[in-house]
């Protein structure tokens, strides 16, 4: 794709964005294009080229096209980045990337290379220059402990570090050993990130300890973020949580790394804008039952699951989780949890796994252990009123007693003074 | 009742009953009554609109079709709106609290003075054996308004006040773009990454407001135990303003009320 094409054409720019919008957008397009072009500029690292690829898989250059144009808007950019958004999907052959398995169930790579379709998410997983994955690549023990170690030799300082998984603290971290010298999680992740230009903690576990987490924590996992807080390794960090991460938010991610050469903005829990902005409710489907208080009563509540009303009172946490499920979809844009009919987890906020659960009852029924029992928060506050109902009736009963005898007392001596 | 109004305003009046007490004073202003009454409906409202946001209770068929009623956007809508004028009652008892002297004018405030009631423990003792019937009179304390067990229980009211605002106010802002919301959920953003999320900031609300609960059962049991057991009028005094004169509640007997008539 020749530079020229990709030129900020002013024709192009929706004209329903303002004045200052506009200077933003092409402030923003004047960075993609210098990164762009620093990019174009380094030699790539694999001999594989986006039309070998498009034309193995039997794609047009439209369909592509449409798909980076799909892209472009869920990255929350204008139609003026369409090209230069296909521009990076070329180039980011000359990404290295290290996608490090951690204390994980794999579950965020399936999802990646599960797709029916070859859709974007799935080439440009081909395209970028993968010098390390557990999962995907050929060699095993100590060939792949290798490769590990050339690819930071070589691109020291300019990969992104991919990690999936948690990481166990406990006992030095024993929990936790991959290759044949028995390196902890501890030491891979400091090793790794050390040397990342950037680090991309993808799903719920990397972000914030996903389920390995979930009390009582037996492992101590904490999420990439804090674990390289605790390390004192300061390296810019994006969370990618969910369980697992849409395919298109890692995508998404890695394009973004590849127009502007930096990571995107993120939200107060280290997640992209883009992607995290906005909650489940805001976005969904049946949000218009929800506010009009129809909702599906409970499972066996036949007719309102049929008619797709609101999940709220099944347990969904739409109202507390921040994605972009809703219009991005999983599997190919098939479907989601709510469409299929059953609510939201959560799996993008930190904690869910305790925070959120159980899972099919609204927050409101959020078990606390108390004296060894758990209760939810009504219940709790019912015990302690119902117990400050009988401390108030023993209060009563005790001052009655004793107001009682108080007037015999003071009755008495008059009473003697008669006689 | 005869009653004779002491000055212009009614800062004190002389009761004239039996079995009442011979001097009751002016001790709830309008504002104070008022705002304790209102602060009364607004918590009520709160506490069934919020537990209808939590688990909706009412059942759909009050709107078969969707468009033609928004009863969850309705409850959340005016949940918020009495949320905020809670709020700013709490925030105006608070500058009084802090900042308004015995006379009316902008200093240390004349409650926070009283403050160190809470570190009386002669106080303590008198008050808690009070309650708990070991003495008959109720202790005088000369520098303080409030017992320590008020001034404590007070306090915390409002700290969860405040507690149950900010985690009100985070837990709105996703439901409104910009506006006040807005503005005070971004500048409370650490507090909300502290707690870990909606989730827990949903959680603390809602104990919060079972605290309002338990104090209001506490609150009511006590305040008619005390206006009993010490006829101090407390009950009547937050409606018509005037309580027993805490120094010397002495009871009208009969043979005053017969002097007072001669007169």
């Amino acid at each position: 794709m020749s530079r020229a094409r990709t030129q900020a054409d002013p024709e192009a720019i929706d004209r329903t964005l303002d004045k200052a919008s506009i200077e933003h957008y092409e402030r923003l397009a004047a960075e993609a294009d210098a990164h762009l072009d620093e990019l174009a500029a380094q030699a790539p690292l694999k001999d594989v080229t986006l039309e070998d690829q498009l034309r193995r898989r039997g794609i047009t250059r439209r369909e592509f096209l449409k798909m980076t144009a799909v892209m472009t808007a869920t990255m929350a950019l204008p139609s003026m980045f369409d090209l230069r958004v296909a521009r990076a999907a070329e180039l980011a052959t000359r990404l290295p990337v290290i996608w490090q398995e951690l204390q994980s169930c794999t579950g965020n790579t399936m999802a990646l290379i599960r797709n029916s379709n070859p859709g974007i998410d799935e080439l440009l997983l081909d395209l970028i220059s993968l010098e390390y994955s557990e999962v995907l690549m050929a060699p095993s023990g100590q060939a792949a402990e290798d490769q590990l170690e050339a690819a930071i030799e070589q691109y020291r300082g300019a990969y992104i570090a991919v990690f999936e998984g948690s990481v166990p603290m406990a006992d030095d971290g024993s929990y936790l050993t991959i290759g044949p010298a028995g390196h902890t999680g501890i030491e891979i992740v400091k090793h790794v990130a050390e040397n990342a230009a950037a680090v991309i903690a993808a799903g719920a576990c990397a972000a914030y300890g996903g389920i390995p987490a979930a009390r009582p924590n037996p492992t101590a996992a904490v999420g990439i973020a804090d674990f390289l807080n605790t390390q004192r390794i300061n390296k810019p960090v994006v969370n990618l949580p969910a369980c697992p991460v849409s395919s298109t938010n890692v995508v998404g991610t890695i394009l973004e790394y590849a127009l502007f050469g930096r990571l995107p903005s993120l939200d107060a829990f280290g997640r992209p804008l883009w992607a995290y902005g906005d909650r489940i409710h805001d976005k969904c489907e049946r949000r218009g039952h929800f506010d009009a208080g129809q909702f599906v009563e409970g499972w066996s509540d036949i007719e309102g699951l049929k008619r797709g009303l609101c999940l709220f009172k099944v347990g969904c946490k739409g109202p507390m989780a921040h994605n972009n499920c809703g219009v991005v979809r999983y599997n190919d844009g098939a479907s989601w949890p709510i469409m299929s009919g059953h609510g939201c987890i959560g799996c993008s906020e930190p904690g869910f796994w305790d925070t959120l659960t159980p899972f099919e009852v609204p927050l409101a029924g959020r078990r606390f252990p108390v004296f060894g029992i758990d209760a939810d928060a009504d219940t709790i506050g019912a015990v302690a009123l119902g117990a400050a109902a009988v401390g108030i009736a023993a209060h009563a009963g005790a001052t009655l007693v004793k107001s009682a005898t108080e007037q015999r007392a003071a009755k008495k001596p008059e009473a003697k003074k008669e006689q | 009742m005869a009653t004779r109004a002491v000055g212009a305003r009614p800062a004190a009046v002389v009761v004239q009953k039996p079995g009442r007490p011979a001097l009751v004073v002016y001790v709830f202003g309008r504002y104070i009554r008022a705002a304790h009454w209102i602060r009364n409906a607004l918590l009520i409202w709160l506490v069934l609109s919020g537990t209808y946001i939590g688990n909706p209770f009412l059942a759909r068929v009050l709107y078969p079709e969707t468009a033609e009623g928004f009863v969850m956007a309705q409850v959340r809508g005016w949940h918020v709106a009495a949320g905020w004028l809670l709020l700013a009652f709490t925030l105006a008892r608070i500058y009084q609290f802090l900042f308004v002297t015995k006379d009316g004018k902008l200093g240390i405030g004349a409650e926070l003075r009283m403050a160190p009631i809470m570190f009386n423990w002669k106080a303590w003792r008198d008050q808690l054996a009070f309650y708990l019937l070991l003495r008959r009179d109720h202790p005088h304390f000369t520098y303080s308004n409030y017992g320590p067990l008020q001034f404590l229980t007070y306090t915390a009211l409002y700290a969860s006040l405040l507690i149950i605002s900010v985690t009100g106010i985070i837990l709105a802002s996703p439901y409104v773009s910009g506006g006040l919301v807005s503005f005070g959920a971004d500048l409370l953003r650490p507090i909300e990454v502290w707690m870990g999320g909606l989730a827990n900031v949903r959680s603390v609300h809602r104990f919060v407001m079972w605290f309002f609960v338990l104090f209001t059962a506490a609150h009511i049991y006590m305040a008619v135990w005390n206006s009993i057991r010490t006829g101090n009028l407390l009950i009547e005094g937050i409606v018509s303003g005037f309580k027993a004169d805490d120094v010397e509640t002495k009871h009208v007997t009969e043979e005053e009320l017969e002097k007072g008539k001669a007169k």
